[in-house]
């Protein structure tokens, strides 16, 4: 049987992120709104899908 | 002169930045390297005289590497994502070593130096510049060795503090997909597993709150969460459970961090201090891409006008 790391019995199951209603503009370089407008703006919307936390982007990049 | 904005596409902190840059009128270029070979393209020539030309290409636009003015190192993927399976390690280190091979050979500026942003990424390098720079850190052991651990725990549960436990590099595990968030070993730990993997064990430092303090260049933003509920690792607070409140550091704490960011040579960081019962920081780590669009939007302060001007400073 494989021995099981000590820290990762302090590992919690990873939650789900929320779906983005947003999607990379190639020309205007940034994310755009489904209904218009820069992603980046809306901060009522980024601080409720979490898209500017600390821990976004963990699953792919080192840095929190 | 152009901004060169390395990250990925869903990078929505990236795009406050571009946006500010755009309002000052500086032009930007953003690449995914992960695209690269295939969206993107270079082509880099070195002359027998030492002239470095050449151009980037990406779905954006075109960039003379002469025209690069700064490099903002974000979040950056990895070049060869997108190549197929056959020969894919080979072909992502050829096209890795191409890629930050011309921009190191641009003179642009970077935030952060892609060799400093490597060194500043080990936590125990961080720990040991800190402490030599003047900051408070707490007692930490990284090994393989069960008996050690157990040894370490002893010795603090005799003070009367305790231990936990993170993760090495700060990242979550993905085989399945994990947090790993800082934790508290009990007084019962087993730590056979610890002979499975490097672990690290870190005194725990009596907490009333927590300072994310992030610096720019020479701008410092402190902030601290409130209410000033401790907690290990805030996080993962809810989000509803704590809000961060712009504060100040004192002289001496500027003056270490600075000692710490010219050692490491960054031009950005974001620190994560403890702060103790009797309101001494502990430093617990530096990191050189870490956030920081979610402190502004709750404290205002303005670190996303603090890079972009600190991006648009033309190269010498």
């Amino acid at each position: 049987m494989t021995m099981t790391p000590f820290a990762l019995q302090y590992a919690r199951p990873q939650a789900g992120e929320p779906a983005a209603p947003y999607a990379f503009d190639q020309a205007e370089q940034v994310n755009v709104l489904a209904g218009g407008g820069y992603a980046a703006e809306d901060t009522a919307l980024l601080a409720r899908l979490g898209s500017t936390a600390s821990t976004a982007g963990s699953k792919t990049h080192w840095d929190d | 002169m152009t901004v060169l904005v390395l990250t990925c596409e869903e990078d929505v902190t990236a795009d406050a930045v571009v946006l500010r840059l755009r309002r000052r009128g500086v032009p930007v270029l953003r690449l995914d390297p992960a695209d690269f070979p295939g969206r993107a393209g270079l082509a880099v020539r070195v002359t027998p005289d030492g002239q470095v030309t050449g151009h980037l290409a990406t779905p954006g636009g075109r960039l003379a590497l002469e025209e690069i003015r700064s490099v903002w190192v974000r979040r950056p993927g990895t070049p060869g994502a997108h190549a197929s399976a056959e020969q894919r390690a080979w072909i992502t280190l050829e096209c890795e070593r191409a890629l930050w091979g011309a921009l190191r050979a641009t003179g642009a500026r970077w935030m952060n130096d892609p060799d400093a942003l490597e060194r500043s990424r080990h936590k125990l390098w961080q720990l040991a510049t800190a402490a030599r720079a003047g900051l408070r850190v707490p007692d930490t052991l990284v090994t393989t060795d069960p008996d050690e651990a157990a040894r370490f725990q002893k010795a603090y549960a005799d003070s009367g503090s305790g231990l936990v436990v993170k993760s090495v590099t700060g990242r979550h595990p993905q085989n399945p997909p994990l947090t790993m968030p800082t934790a508290a070993v009990p007084p019962d730990a087993d730590f056979t597993g610890v002979a499975a993997c490097a672990t690290c064990l870190q005194q725990r430092v009596p907490k009333s709150t927590d300072l994310r303090l992030t610096v720019v260049g020479d701008r410092y933003f402190p902030a601290y969460v409130t209410p000033r509920t401790p907690t290990l690792d805030w996080r993962f607070l809810p989000a509803d459970a704590s809000t961060w409140v712009a504060g100040e550091v004192d002289g001496s704490l500027r003056a270490a961090v600075r000692r710490y960011l010219q050692e490491a040579q960054l031009a950005y960081a974001a620190f994560d201090f403890a702060i103790d019962e009797q309101g001494d920081p502990w430093f617990l780590e530096a990191n050189a891409g870490g956030q920081f669009l979610f402190v502004e939007i709750e404290t205002g302060m303005p670190m996303t006008e603090a890079i972009a001007a600190w991006l648009a400073i033309r190269r010498e």
